[in-house]
């Protein structure tokens, strides 16, 4: 890294999260510096670990895992050794009862009863015949493609759960937004060049059953990169909330920081947000239009809650987290972090259980006090049969605000009222998930945050392409051709046209060989060929001959060529509907761990 | 059946028409044709010969008809290499017009439609 601040660019960075400091640490491998600010007492945002009692937890589960060649250099560069290689191990729990997603039969049918299997099957076969024509809501386009039944086992308590309304009123749009990549061609491609245990370049994403996670959590890598930060020349400031964004014309001009109750107004050339839009927007001053401010107030956030519990107890079960369905339980995942890494805690005799909450800031369960939240959350663990409430023996509530950002029916026109304004503004770029609204992994958001530190350096990146084109990355592009090449080569062949064109070069095969023949001429004309004739009635080597020769041979080379193209199309078809069958499961897979 | 769940992508999957590369085929059709002619003829001399009642010493006498249309063949080692030229030929010129047709057919066919 270059160590002097190479010009007169003044950086401001909001947020110190993974897409702030990825920002700040970009900047710095040009000599610029920055100064990033943090509202929180620590840095990485929902990528934060907590240290309580020696006892590492997360947010949420941060695998890291990319196909972003940048961001995993990043990764790479900062923590080096300190990545550990886990088994991915993730089911949900219903019932008392651990199943595997996308589910297995043995598993289903001992978990679920013979006759529930039964009805499962059963609707799941009516849904494939019968299929609602409209797919509005989410219920229906889940049913369509799983039955009713499974998606009242399986999909409706938890993502009601995480989004706080019913799946009657969530678009089925919403559902066909998030759950992409796992589309037909995605599975003909990993069927064929790669496979889900193999080089995770050629595989979708979710579809891993490895990933790489640091020895204490993903904080770990959010404090070293604050620290590398700093000591090259920039500053992170904690506890700096941004009470104001001072604009004027086509630029930001400083921002208004409360540190300690002290309001600082802080000049820059440039500013990176990665702060809630709506949040954002509602800090300009002077005050925005009021359709940009009434687009902002539009824009909703699912929030989230996580009780930490000690237990005493050295193994709970083998999973890295669980997803609990049942609808007595306000619970909606439950994090190992032992199963995670096994530094999570600081003696093996206890296990430390991270009980998630999906809620609403300053809904009921946000509210209620910590000590009732740890309450709760015994009950629920005993409720559920996982842990008797008698062995917790100490709990932890943090609250995080603005954990999902909400695609409802209305965000996309919100946010392009947004973006049109905020276009105009031609020193601040938006990055990170709730920068942009967007739901983007760690490595998304590292990775606008790298195309915004490039933008400041002279480069014309367009951050909202990345994770909607994916074209946008270099690896991916080779994917594109991958798919043309499918595309090419499951097409259907002509069976008409080939036979034709078989049964024509045959017919012309034996009509040339039997008039080479008769003009060579000799004693007896072509003994051998003539042979055919046992076959083709009336053959004989001569024209005439020639001529019923080409009529036979194009009659059989004409079937050949039809069977050949129909049995090709067939195995292709076969082929097909295995990979459909598997996008399907997959589809299961993608939707519970990413909606 | 659950046609609302294609994609535009797997629509094109499904719709689209397989076209033939005529150099391709015929260069794969040549090589078979070729390397047939070339083993079978080598695999017939490796195995040997008998000797006929005129006390001739006789190696594949069937395949030898070949040299019939190909001519300068013979069931030997040199003879399996000019085989294989007259292999490679033949199939390369078949496959090229079975792949060279079928883009025509298909061309009218869908001109047609």
């Amino acid at each position: 890294m270059k160590e002097e601040n190479s010009s007169d660019k003044q950086i401001l960075i909001i947020g110190g999260g993974p897409a702030g400091l990825t920002a700040a640490y970009e900047l710095l491998k040009s000599g610029v510096r920055s100064i990033v600010f943090e509202q929180d007492e620590v840095v990485g945002g929902i990528s934060r670990t907590i240290n309580f009692k020696n006892y590492y937890f997360d947010l949420g589960g941060h695998r890291f895992f990319t196909k972003v060649k940048a961001v995993e250099n990043m990764w790479r560069e900062v923590l080096g050794e300190a990545f550990l290689l886990r088994d991915r191990l993730s089911r949900i729990y219903y019932n008392k009862k651990f199943f595997y997603y996308p589910l297995r039969p043995m598993n289903a049918l001992l978990g679920l009863g013979v006759w529930n299997s039964i009805l499962i099957v059963t609707s799941y076969l009516y849904a494939q015949l019968f299929p609602a024509r409209e797919e509005e809501t989410l219920e229906q386009w889940v049913s369509n493609r799983f039955g009713q039944r499974l998606f009242k086992i399986f999909f409706k308590t938890y993502t009601e759960k995480v989004w706080g309304m019913p799946c009657s009123e969530i678009r089925g749009e919403w559902a066909a937004q998030r759950i992409k990549g796992l589309s037909l061609v995605t599975a003909l491609k990993n069927a064929l060049v790669g496979n889900e245990n193999g080089n995770k370049d050629n595989v979708v994403k979710t579809l891993i059953d490895q990933f790489d996670y640091p020895k204490f959590g993903p904080g770990m890598m959010w404090q070293e990169v604050a620290d590398i930060v700093r000591k090259m020349g920039s500053q992170v400031w904690l506890g700096a909330r941004i009470e104001g964004i001072r604009w004027s014309g086509d630029r930001i001009e400083a921002l208004e920081v409360n540190r300690n109750g002290q309001i600082e107004t802080v000049s820059g050339t440039h500013v990176i947000s990665s702060m809630p839009i709506r949040e954002a927007i509602q800090k300009f001053k002077p005050e925005v239009p009021k359709e940009v401010l009434e687009a902002a107030e539009d824009l909703k956030y699912r929030d989230f809650l996580t009780v930490a519990l000690i237990i005493r107890k050295d193994h709970l079960f083998p999973d890295n987290w669980i997803y609990i369905h049942d609808p007595d339980v306000k619970v909606g995942r439950i994090q190992n972090y032992k199963n995670w890494s096994p530094y999570m805690v600081p003696d093996s005799n206890h296990t430390c259980l991270g009980l998630e909450y999906f809620c609403f800031e300053g809904d009921d369960l946000w509210s209620m006090r910590d000590d009732e939240l740890i309450e709760l959350g015994k009950r629920e663990l005993d409720a559920l049969g996982l842990v008797n409430q008698k062995d917790v023996e100490d709990g932890k509530v943090v609250r995080m605000p603005k954990t999902y950002p909400v695609y409802d029916s209305t965000y996309g026109k919100s946010l392009e009222v947004i973006r049109r304004f905020l276009g105009e503004i031609k020193n601040l770029q938006l990055v990170g998930r709730n920068g942009m609204h967007r739901y983007n992994n760690q490595d998304h958001s590292m990775f606008t945050a790298m195309l915004a530190a490039e933008n400041i350096l002279g480069a014309n990146h367009d951050l909202w392409k990345v994770n909607v084109e994916q074209e946008y990355h270099e690896e991916i592009r080779d994917e594109v051709q991958v798919e043309k090449f499918l595309r090419r080569a499951f097409s259907k062949m002509d069976k008409l046209s080939f036979a034709t064109a078989v049964g024509t070069v045959s017919g012309l095969a034996i009509f040339l060989a039997t008039v080479f023949l008769v003009l060579k001429g000799g004693k007896v004309v072509g003994p051998n060929l003539a042979l055919l004739g046992q076959y083709f009635f009336g053959y004989t080597v001569t024209f005439k001959g020639a001529w019923i020769g080409f009529t036979y041979s194009f009659f059989w080379g004409f079937i050949f060529g039809w069977l050949f193209a129909y049995l090709r199309n067939l195995s292709l078809a076969y082929m097909i509907y295995r990979a459909r069958r598997k996008a399907q499961a997959l589809t299961f897979k993608y939707f519970i761990d990413n909606f | 059946m659950a046609q609302e769940i294609l994609t535009e992508e797997e629509k094109l999957l499904f719709q689209g028409t397989l076209w033939l590369n005529p150099r391709m085929i015929g260069l794969s059709v040549g090589l078979i044709m070729g390397g047939a002619v070339f083993v079978a003829t080598n695999f017939l001399l490796i195995k040997g010969g008998y000797i006929s009642a005129s006390g001739e010493y006789v190696v594949g006498p069937h395949l030898l008809l070949l040299s019939q249309f190909l001519i300068g063949y013979k069931v030997s080692f040199f003879g399996s290499i000019i085989g294989f030229f007259y292999g490679f030929a033949i199939g390369t010129l078949s496959g090229a017009t079975v792949g060279w047709l079928y883009n025509k057919i298909l061309e009218l066919r869908k001109r047609r439609l």
